[in-house]
């Protein structure tokens, strides 16, 4: 169904969380492609210690600070 | 001694001259000695702005060259008194200049002026160096669209990197109906994005078109821009003035009703 109201979201907040994305990207010097691989070594790294919800793993940057956060969540015993 | 300003955004035609020209003509109309000096050395520009271009003997490349003296290569705007002009050359290119020569001119210029407004070339390459060897502050000038704020945040951190951390951002061309239909980033996600002082919003405005046609930034129209930019000089003289609200001006009627 088409929803009555316009999206609220249109082209400036994709803007802002595309410039976002990519200039933390630059100024660490850390490429889309080298953070894709950092999260799939660091879910292989952990993987050898704890079970974890692979498709739910999530790495971002913060800008200011920048602070490298990871969210990787872990499967207990009675979750399996 | 005076303070020395560049006027800085990587991309090219985000309004750099228009704002050293605007910004020159406030500081003077308040009374302070300014000199607007173009770095674009094989594309002068800002004399046009100002209206003076008819009025050029000698450079920026001559003075550095000791073809002749500072005094001579300066130009007077007649309208005024505290305005100066140093207009740059247009047959040589932007390696007939040094760093160091301009270190040397900025400190020679310091101690006639109030303030020196430098107008940056476009890019990263020699002419930005040139530009930013003398300066103890600058102004980033963007547009709110993805490549100005992208080009303004690596000049923001080459400033950094020179050790220029006096930086101030300034939002130039901003649409108030855009951003209130969600088209174009405002003021908040700009700052937001680039982390730096912000001391500017301009509106996109026609009379600032109008004025760099006739040659006279500032002239008197009272304009939403113009009156920026003279808060922007106020802001620069260390006055607290605060940032007007840029929201729409006209209300929904008087737009459904406007005559066309």
């Amino acid at each position: 169904m088409k929803p009555f109201f316009h999206d609220k979201r249109r082209s400036a907040g994709y803007a802002r969380d595309r410039m976002k994305l990519l200039l933390i990207s630059e100024r660490i010097e850390c490429s889309p492609q080298m953070m894709k691989m950092l999260k799939s070594d660091l879910v292989h790294t952990v993987k050898k210690y704890v079970t974890i919800e692979e498709n739910k793993v999530k790495i971002q940057i913060s800008q200011e600070p920048p602070v490298l956060m990871a969210y990787i969540p872990v499967i207990t015993k009675k979750d399996r | 001694m005076g303070e020395v300003i560049v006027i800085t955004s990587g991309k090219g035609g985000v309004g750099k001259t228009t704002t050293v020209a605007n910004i020159g003509t406030g500081l003077a109309m308040m009374g302070k000695k300014t000199v607007v000096v173009d770095t674009d050395i094989g594309l002068r520009n800002l004399d046009v702005v100002l209206g003076l271009e008819n009025r050029i003997v000698y450079n920026l490349v001559d003075v550095v060259n000791g073809s002749c003296r500072m005094k001579q290569a300066l130009i007077k705007d007649k309208r005024h008194p505290e305005l100066y002009l140093l207009p740059s050359a247009q047959t040589k290119d932007k390696t007939a200049v040094s760093p160091e020569q301009m270190i040397k001119l900025t400190d020679d210029l310091r101690e006639e002026f109030d303030y020196i407004l430098l107008d940056c070339p476009a890019g990263i390459e020699q002419g930005f160096k040139n530009a930013i060897a003398g300066a103890d502050k600058a102004l980033v000038v963007t547009t709110p669209e993805v490549s100005a704020i992208r080009d303004a945040d690596r000049i923001i951190g080459l400033l950094e990197a020179n050790d220029l951390r006096d930086i101030h951002l300034i939002i130039n061309r901003l649409r108030p109906d855009m951003i209130a239909r969600g088209d174009m980033m405002s003021v908040d996600d700009v700052t937001e994005i680039l982390a730096v002082d912000l001391i500017g919003t301009l509106l996109d405005d026609e009379q600032i078109v109008v004025a760099t046609n006739q040659g006279e930034p500032l002239s008197g129209k009272n304009s939403q821009a113009e009156e920026e930019y003279r808060n922007i000089c106020k802001r620069l003289m260390g006055e607290d003035v605060p940032f007007v609200e840029i929201k729409q001006k006209k209300s929904m009627f008087s737009r459904l009703f406007k005559r066309h």
